[in-house]
């Protein structure tokens, strides 16, 4: 179980990380999203200690990370894939890791297996791709069966296979009772695999929900429509509660509705339905954090969409 | 724990290929450089080599040594600065929290290291000096000679206080150049002072650049 009290991180006059509180705890997958310099990964580097809180705590299983006997057993964590000797190959890269947390080699071998990575484990690192450089950070996470995993933006660089892959490992793993905590700015993936999740933007933690909750709070989602006649169906939307908004290619946005609801008004007023989609996808997430904070300068959320 | 990183520590070492030969042509490096200027001094100090003292020729192929010196502080400080530069020193860090805990292992094995490479190369040093005087019918060079032996002690002691103090440079500093400059320094800094002081061994381990005419004359054989 990881613990964080008041975490806060500033980098000169910029917040990075502002009074954050969380638990991650056992047994499920804790999603943890947000834009682009959000403070996911200062979070995550703070959780191991590789960035010092400006003021503040992180606890893992009661104690400062620094303080764990056996950190390896304890939590595991991919925070960056590039953080790796190129010249190594995947094989050396895990042995050493191996040797210094006392783990023999056989688990090398059962996560080269696991993650993919059997036939490339004598290739050197630089002649990886960055899917399989996530792979080779996610065994390495993984090596000595921690009780908690830390995953960054794991889904990056993975195709559809390992996307598919690593959905059921982490649902897997918290089956077996570890506590997960994945980040991403991407909803759609955190959605797919996480009990829970929490969001942060600019450094503050503006939700800590299950996913059903999140998608009440209609933070991520609208539902998108076409109709025979858009006009009459928005004022009835509108008139119901629903926000509607007029999209690009010209069907509307409905937001704080259930698709169920639409399809049975449009019923009740004898529209024909042309589309009726849930969306939730990274541009709604941000626009929902958008409307949260009033608008986030400068944030470039589409920059590292797949 | 500690002994688990230093293991680790060194696999890091040897398990690159580069590394590997690298430290092969350290070791082969010292005792050709000394041999080649021992069988130069005609042309570098205009002396037939029978005419030097035999304390004269140890101390020319000791001057081996210091290039093997030069090189392993070159790779340990490229060695340390590397991971920074790829910044896999994360997982490291990751794995070993405590900071005093990896700094440890990291200057265990880099002590470890220089340790043999410095006994390997000054041996070498004083067999070559050994078969030179034999081949050209001159006296031997006793161990039990105090001089000598200070002087291969000495000699012995210095890779092993450069490198582990590159080693902790580049942790400190996480630059290899940054590192090398700053483990250069006291070599220039502590050759004056011990010249200064009387101690011609200490100067010649210091930095072998030093005349060898004025540790003859400090010290005759």
């Amino acid at each position: 179980m990881i613990e964080l009290r008041n975490l806060t991180k500033k980098f000169g006059q910029n917040t990075a990380v502002d009074s954050l509180s969380l638990v991650v705890r056992p047994g499920a997958v804790t999603g943890f999203l947000g834009p682009n310099g959000a403070g996911k990964s200062t979070t995550m580097k703070m959780i191991l200690g590789l960035v010092r809180p400006t003021s503040g705590q992180v606890l893992v299983d009661g104690v400062p990370y620094s303080r764990l006997k056996d950190p390896i057993r304890k939590l595991g964590a991919l925070v960056d894939p590039e953080a790796v000797n190129p010249n190594f190959t995947a094989r050396q890269h895990l042995a050493l890791m191996a040797t210094a947390g006392g783990i023999g080699m056989e688990r090398v071998a059962h996560l080269l297996k696991q993650t993919g990575l059997e036939t490339a484990q004598h290739r050197r690192i630089g002649e990886f791709s960055l899917g399989m450089r996530q792979r080779l950070g996610i065994a390495a996470a993984l090596l000595g069966d921690p009780e908690t995993v830390i995953l960054d933006e794991p889904f990056n660089g993975l195709d559809v296979d390992g996307i598919k892959w690593l959905r059921a490992l982490t649902k897997g793993l918290a089956e077996q009772g570890k506590a997960v905590f994945v980040s991403s700015h991407l909803m759609s993936e955190v959605e797919a695999i996480a009990d829970r999740v929490v969001v942060l933007a600019q450094g503050r933690l503006i939700a800590d929900m299950t996913i059903d909750q999140l998608m009440k709070a209609n933070l991520s989602t609208h539902v998108r429509v076409r109709s025979e006649d858009d006009r009459k169906l928005a004022a009835a939307v509108t008139k119901a509660g629903g926000a509607v908004r007029q999209s690009s290619n010209g069907t509307i946005l409905v937001n704080s509705m259930e698709m169920e609801e639409i399809g049975k008004m449009a019923k009740e007023l004898g529209l024909a339905i042309f589309e009726l989609t849930s969306a939730r996808i990274v541009g709604g997430f941000v626009r929902g954090i958008d409307r949260w904070l009033g608008g986030i300068p400068g944030t470039n959320s589409t920059k590292r969409q797949r | 724990m500690l002994s688990r990183l230093i293991t680790a520590e060194a696999k890091k070492i040897l398990y690159l290929k580069w590394s590997r030969i690298y430290l092969l042509v350290t070791v082969l490096a010292s005792p050709a450089f000394g041999l080649l200027l021992s069988l130069t001094t005609r042309m570098t100090t205009g002396r037939a080599f029978v005419d030097l003292l035999p304390r004269e020729v140890l101390s020319m192929n000791l001057l081996g040594v210091d290039l093997a010196n030069i090189m392993l502080i070159v790779f340990t400080a490229m060695s340390i600065s590397r991971e920074f530069s790829t910044k896999s020193i994360q997982v490291s860090l990751a794995l070993t929290p405590t900071r005093t805990h990896l700094l440890t292992a990291r200057l265990a094995t880099v002590f470890g290291l220089s340790l043999v490479f410095s006994l390997i190369t000054v041996s070498a040093a004083y067999l070559v000096s050994q078969m030179l005087l034999v081949a050209h019918q001159m006296p031997l060079l006793g161990l039990t000679d105090v001089g000598i032996a200070r002087m291969l002690v000495g000699v012995m002691v210095m890779p092993v206080f450069y490198c582990v103090l590159t080693a902790a440079a580049a942790f400190a500093f996480w630059s290899g150049a940054g590192a090398v400059t700053f483990s250069m320094r006291p070599r220039s800094t502590g050759t004056g002072w011990a010249v200064s002081r009387g101690y011609p061994d200490m100067a010649y381990a210091l930095h072998t650049s030093v005349r060898r005419s004025q540790l003859g004359r400090d010290e005759p054989a």
